[in-house]
């Protein structure tokens, strides 16, 4: 589909030079910071000493805190999971809606998260708790007798994760269905195939790139929104962003903090790379 | 065959209808808790609109909303320009670097938002750049613009190169087929981005909090300022009134759009897909104006105002937790001595502590918890107060001078005190709670509220040991580790935020609060009894510190005289359920708050109570307990 000539034309690249003078001033420069930090010690009123050490890094790898790691990319991973399979008909439904009503559709999704997401989780609680709305109402219509157990549960956590982040998952599939070519799909149910082959084998594959961008930018920042955990969960789990919280607030270890956050990015990469390979892998594959 | 389309299309339909539901259930919620006449977010407790009367009268939540609106549209601005030029660039030209671009693009997304907040307020006060708008400009540009990129790039990467080609073997330059022809192919993508970057903005509390500097804050950090007393309803009421705003201003655009659509489909009955696109970015690009141009009225009126009172030069600048200082108290000190107050929150010591390490070097006072004077002190972050300044000082009591984290009296003033007990609604468990060994009790499986607050809790099951709330022997403290997963069962929700409020609203049965919360869940649940637990109080002091390097101290020295004044310092304790040490206030102060036991208990319980302290290298252990304790 996309001709190599083209990615190779020698173009001006001045297109690039706002975001790479911007990253590198302000991105890369406080990651150097973080790095530094890394291989420094705690002084013992939680200072950081100047004094070289590799000690951060080599307690990172205690069966603990991998544990910890695991059950956080875990529930990270089912969120994502539940954002893509919840959001993608709903972002085909917006992507094949009438084009009049398209941008209405668009923004009644994305304006309810211009409110506060502290407020919006709140309300959650309000609705799920056991004296709360939905537990009264079954109570009353003698569906159940004794109040069920919404809150303070993983459930629960990723209940309020999903929702907080389910734009993050339509946006980029809504911009990538919405291109899609109804010519292919035309074609393919021409030549005999049914509706769901053609959902797997035409429809998916097109729009990959909004799906692998929709997990990404679900499934990264599930690892780091630690007050949701907190309210929903009732601070009973540790996942790695209330932990690396933890060090730079209540344990002042800075050193450890900033070396936990460097494995933590290194880990995110191999992952991201694994992933996109392997969906990229399974793209040509089933297009060609 | 048609059939079959139409009722899947109906299926979709109803598919999406639902999901629009759920994401519009809290919203509803939020809307119907803003007409409750309580303030706690709790329970409803009838009608009324005084939050929205309420809501016009507090200045600082109406400024802190336009501040947000103006960083939210000017960084989603920024990073929308940068960030497509920046995709169409990577996805066109191959480069080297472009691995390296690619990583330093994914890790603003990747970095937990405290070490990001961290490293570039270190970056900014290197620069010597003052914290404030600019700097959350900045910020947010940062963490915004790989989102922008990722999404545009995505829709990139479904476009057709042919038509590129095409038209530039038709003769157009190449500035004008990215005009012409790419830019409203992509515009979908473009459009999702900005919103995107929009919403992140609107709703980032951490790294704001570190990058935010005195008097310049944003509405997300004012909530988050406020939790510890419950976000007040008139947060409510104002996101009522913004989701009314913005979905009208949608709808009627909308409706504006339809008109001409109409108009346009008698003219040609084909309309171009970019066409359309642009549009729907005309009209997204209306309502960002719209809101600015309603953002830069409020902040232009609230600016008058405060160009007014800088006529005077002279400004404090205070970093304070929230809901700890009534706003009348400031602005009769702003009225008396002719001072501009720029007043700063923070919800924990911690986040206070690390934002003054990082760098936020332009506080003139800090209040501060008697533990953390110990390490504010050993880190050299605060300087000694000049007492001859502050005559009120003899007002406190002596028992609340020369404490051990500030045995000479040099660095400190004490502000208010308080406690940590047991409340228990009796309506729900009929036993009575008299030491901490009493919560281990089986009978509570699953029904406590607790601090969410490492000293404390590994404190309770060192007191149970016997031993003391500031062990530092490692075998003594892998005892009470031992003792805590016992405990885990019976515990069911950490909070200490707002644990009253679980208490109110029976989600729990038993809680180890601070006193205040505790006070605060009695007005609203009379059922609620308080325990003095036999082995010893944990019992804390905030006190004002001076940061090193203030920019104004013989302000902040003036304004602690100020706020010990026994009229001032009484009118404070009116507001708040804390115990006040200032003993020519409590003449002025009415007997029930006085006789109020959980506020201020007998003198034996006091004395049987402690004090936390820091306990250097050990800190590192009690953090090792709590991580294993909660990742089991």
């Amino acid at each position: 589909m996309t001709t190599n000539s083209l990615k190779k034309t020698k173009g001006p690249l001045w297109t690039l030079s706002p975001l790479v003078i911007w990253l590198s001033i302000l991105v890369a420069v406080p990651l150097m910071f973080v790095i530094a930090i890394g291989f420094l010690s705690r002084g013992t009123y939680g200072n950081v000493e100047f004094k070289f050490t590799l000690e951060n890094y080599m307690r990172i790898f205690n069966p603990l805190y991998l544990k910890m790691l695991l059950s956080s990319l875990w529930l990270s991973l089912i969120t994502t999971i539940i954002c893509l399979a919840a959001g993608y008909p709903f972002a085909y439904f917006i992507a094949n809606a009438p084009k009049r009503i398209r941008g209405i559709l668009l923004m009644l999704i994305i304006i309810p998260f211009w409110t506060n997401s502290l407020i919006r989780t709140y309300a959650w609680i309000t609705l799920l708790r056991t004296s709360g709305i939905i537990n009264s109402y079954l109570m009353q219509f003698g569906m159940i007798n004794e109040p069920i157990q919404f809150l303070y549960t993983n459930g629960a956590v990723v209940l309020g994760l999903a929702y907080t982040l389910f734009p993050f998952m339509v946006l980029p599939l809504y911009a990538s269905i919405e291109s899609l070519d109804k010519r292919y799909l035309e074609a393919a149910s021409d030549l005999g195939a049914n509706p769901w082959t053609t959902f797997w084998k035409i429809t998916v594959p097109l729009t990959m790139p909004g799906i692998i961008a929709g997990c990404i930018l679900v499934f990264i920042p599930t690892l780091g929104l630690f007050f949701i955990p907190d309210l929903m969960g009732g601070s009973k789990i540790m996942l790695i962003s209330n932990f690396i919280k933890n060090q730079f607030l209540t344990a002042r270890d800075w050193p450890f903090g900033s070396a936990a956050s460097i494995v933590l990015i290194a880990l995110t990469f191999i992952l991201l790379g694994v992933y996109v390979k392997i969906l990229n892998k399974n793209k040509n594959m089933e297009v060609l | 065959m048609v059939k079959k389309m139409k009722s899947k299309q109906n299926l979709l339909s109803l598919y999406s209808f639902i999901i629009y539901s759920v994401i519009y259930i809290p919203i509803i919620i939020l809307i119907v808790f803003s007409f409750n006449d309580s303030k706690v977010n709790a329970m409803w407790q009838g009608f009324t609109f005084k939050w929205y009367l309420e809501l016009f009268d507090n200045s600082s939540i109406v400024t802190a909303m336009t501040n947000s609106l103006m960083v939210a549209f000017v960084s989603a601005l920024i990073s929308t320009a940068i960030g497509t030029l920046a995709a169409v660039g990577m996805y066109k030209y191959k480069f080297r670097g472009k691995t390296v671009l690619d990583g330093l693009l994914y890790v603003p997304i990747i970095i937990p938002e405290i070490v990001m907040g961290i490293a570039l307020l270190m970056f900014f006060s290197q620069l010597k750049i003052p914290t404030g708008a600019l700097t959350l400009i900045l910020a947010h540009t940062t963490f915004s613009v790989s989102y922008v990129v990722i999404v545009v790039r995505s829709k990139l990467e479904g476009f057709d190169p042919s038509l590129e080609e095409a038209a530039m073997d038709l003769g157009a330059k190449p500035l004008e087929t990215f005009c012409k022809i790419t830019l409203p192919l992509i515009a979908p993508g473009i459009l999702a981005g900005s919103l995107l970057a929009f919403t992140l903005s609107m709703d980032d509390v951490i790294v704001s909090f570190f990058v935010s500097g005195p008097g310049f804050t944003t509405l997300p950090l004012q909530i988050f300022s406020m939790v510890k007393f419950g976000v007040s309803p008139e947060i409510n009421a104002l996101s009522t009134l913004m989701l009314i705003f913005t979905l009208s201003i949608a709808l009627f655009s909308e409706k504006l759009r339809f008109k001409s659509d109409k108009e346009e489909k008698v003219k040609e009955k084909i309309i171009f897909k970019e066409k359309i696109n642009l549009k729907s970015i005309k009209k997204i690009a209306a309502l960002f104006i719209a809101v600015l141009i309603i953002a830069g009225v409020f902040t232009g009126c609230s600016k008058s105002g405060s160009v007014a009172q800088a006529n005077s030069e002279e400004v404090l600048n205070v970093f304070n937790w929230s809901e700890y200082l009534p706003e009348e108290v400031i602005e009769k000190f702003e009225g008396k001595y002719n001072i501009k107050v720029n007043y700063t929150t923070y919800a924990s010591n911690e986040e206070m502590l690390a934002k003054l390490m990082a760098g936020g070097a332009q506080f003139d006072i800090a209040v501060s918890t008697d533990y953390m004077v110990d390490v504010m002190r050993n880190q050299n972050l605060i300087q000694e107060i000049n007492m001859a300044n502050i005559p009120n000082y003899k007002n406190i009591g002596n028992e609340f001078k020369g404490l051990a984290f500030d045995p000479e009296n040099k660095y400190t003033v004490p502000y208010m005190w308080g406690n940590a007990v047991v409340a228990v609604n009796t309506k729900m468990i009929d036993t009575e709670i008299n030491s901490y060994a009493d919560l281990w009790d089986n009978k509570l499986n699953n029904s406590m509220v607790v601090l969410d607050d490492q000293r404390a809790i590994i404190g309770i099951a060192l007191k149970k040991l016997g031993y003391s709330f500031n062990e530092t022997d490692p075998a003594k403290l892998e005892e009470a580790k031992n003792e805590l997963v016992k405990l885990k069962d019976n515990i069911k929700i950490y909070d200490s935020d707002s644990p009253k409020t679980s208490l109110i609203n029976g989600e729990a049965a038993v809680g180890y609060v601070w006193g205040a919360e505790a006070v605060l869940a009695q007005l609203e649940n009379p059922d609620i009894k308080v325990f003095f637990p036999e082995e010893g109080l944990y019992i804390w002091q905030d006190n004002f510190v001076i940061p090193n390097g203030a920019p104004n101290k013989d302000n902040a020295e003036l304004f602690i005289n100020f706020l010990l004044e026994p009229e001032i310092s009484a009118e404070i304790s009116k507001c708040f359920p804390y115990a006040n040490p200032n003993v020519e206030a409590h003449k002025l102060m009415d007997a029930e708050t006085l006789d109020n036991e959980v506020i201020y208990p007998d003198s034996e319980i006091i004395k049987k109570g402690e004090h936390l302290r820091d306990l250097g290298e050990t800190t590192v252990i009690y953090d090792q307990i709590w991580t294993e304790l909660k990742s089991n």
